[in-house]
């Protein structure tokens, strides 16, 4: 009935059922304590217990259903991990921003944009904050990849925010 | 015996002056085109040092003749067009000082060198920002010839990238194949050898590290090397590319690497005598820490 770390030959049907999908706080219950015991639940705890630790949402009233064969978990695994690489390969680029003073205008700050791989980076958003994160002045990167803007009265920072966990921040300070 | 003495004196002499002399010939010019960092992380002036010299041995120098071109061309990104900034107006005559001497022992002489100090507005950008020195032939008199080597050093601001890699048409040029600029000591650095753009099989080359620090307020290199030589042929490392003009050095240690592809420019001759054009190109190691 319940599923375990160890296969039992004596009893097939612990590992031809599993829980779906227990919450992700259980699993890293139990990712926790594998890590600090550095032993599976089962070198641990008897078999019974070590089920009932490992099922117990299921046990609460979650639904049960047949394990997926070893060779097709393998082969979705394969699949998903030559997917995730192909995924890293395409964001392998890291976004990065220099703004500084324009030469020609002391009232304007001129911010160009870029990633590690080279990529264009128009239509890239610009953001202008101020302390209070209130935005002053919203853009986006121009065909040359550059952004111009007027100082604003307030302090400021700048995010260059080419998506989630690629986003440069510059303070105003550290414009030259 | 006294005689005897005398006559093993002279002998060990003139073995002695046959090896310097031979070690002379085998040391190789390199034209240097210096600035401290090659990959800064923002845009600011920079001081470039043209001395025509043996950087492995820290000298003797050679004097140079006013450079004919000295540009830089400047892509930030893949997508961006490339940009040519001519830059002769900041290039200014400079007196080099050498710890090495001449012939019979006497100090050498100050030897025509050329600064170049660029504002902050050449290199502000991010990118590439590929450097260009093409110098006036140098007659060599020991060989009675002139050498034109046409140089390059890369600086990338920021981490974009840009054209590195891309071939720019020179008479002589090295077409790197990986970023000059960021390279770990320990790892490879592979390249091309061109000529008017196209590989050039077998061509011969020379690798010399610059062993002496070059000091450019003080006009000088560092009297003392960064590494003791074994033996004369460490100092300049000579390889051949292979038949399709490509090559592969290591990089052991920290520092500026020169490249430099021997006679492969389609002029052969300047003022009746023979001519040998070549490729230089700087490459910069820095330490894993």
């Amino acid at each position: 009935m319940f599923s375990s770390y160890k296969r039992s030959t004596s009893t097939p049907d612990r590992h031809d059922w599993e829980c779906i999908a227990p919450p992700p706080f259980w699993a890293a219950i139990v990712q926790h304590h594998k890590a600090r015991y550095h032993s599976r639940l089962t070198d641990r705890y008897p078999m019974k217990i070590a089920g009932l630790i490992h099922n117990a949402p299921c046990l609460a009233g979650k639904t049960m259903r047949p394990r997926m064969p070893r060779q097709l978990t393998f082969l979705i695994t394969a699949l998903l991990f030559t997917g995730s690489l192909a995924s890293t390969a395409a964001f392998a680029h890291s976004p990065i921003c220099n703004c500084y003073n324009d030469d020609e205008d002391d009232n304007k700050v001129v911010c160009e944009g870029g990633f590690s791989d080279g990529a264009s980076a128009e239509g890239v958003s610009v953001k202008i904050l101020n302390d209070q994160e209130r935005m002053l002045i919203n853009g986006v990167m121009d065909a040359d990849s550059t952004f111009t803007f007027t100082k604003p009265d307030d302090d400021f920072h700048i995010i260059y925010d080419a998506g989630p966990s690629h986003q440069v921040i510059i303070y105003m300070d550290d414009i030259e | 015996m006294i005689r005897n003495l005398h006559r093993a004196v002279v002998r060990c002499s003139a073995i002695a002056l046959s090896v310097v002399g031979f070690s002379s010939s085998a040391i190789a010019h390199f034209q240097v085109l210096y600035t401290p960092e090659m990959a800064p992380t923002r845009g600011k002036a920079a001081q470039f040092t043209m001395v025509f010299t043996h950087p492995v041995h820290g000298g003797p120098h050679m004097d140079m003749g006013q450079p004919e071109q000295f540009y830089v061309v400047s892509q930030r990104g893949g997508d961006s067009k490339p940009k040519r900034t001519d830059l002769m107006k900041y290039v200014k005559p400079i007196d080099w000082l050498s710890h090495k001497t001449a012939n019979a022992g006497e100090p050498q002489a100050l030897i025509k060198a050329f600064n170049a100090n660029l504002p902050r507005s050449i290199t502000r950008s991010l990118g590439d920002h590929i450097f260009v020195l093409q110098p006036a032939p140098y007659y060599e008199s020991g060989e009675d010839k002139y050498i034109q080597q046409f140089t390059r050093t890369m600086i990338n601001v920021g981490g974009v990238p840009g054209h590195w890699a891309e071939p720019m048409g020179l008479p002589a040029e090295i077409q790197p194949l990986n970023k000059p600029y960021a390279n770990w000591a320990g790892g490879v650095f592979r390249g091309r050898v061109l000529a008017d753009g196209k590989p050039v099989p077998h061509a011969e080359m020379e690798i010399e590290f610059m062993n002496h620090a070059p000091d450019q307020k003080g006009h000088r290199f560092a009297k003392a090397g960064k590494v003791t030589l074994p033996q004369d042929a460490y100092g300049t490392q000579t390889i051949y590319a292979d038949a399709q003009g490509e090559f592969t050095i290591g990089l052991p240690r920290a520092g500026w690497w020169g490249i430099c592809a021997l006679a492969i420019g389609a002029d052969t001759e300047h003022e009746g005598k023979d001519l040998s054009q070549d490729a230089v190109l700087w490459v910069q190691a820095k330490d894993m820490k």
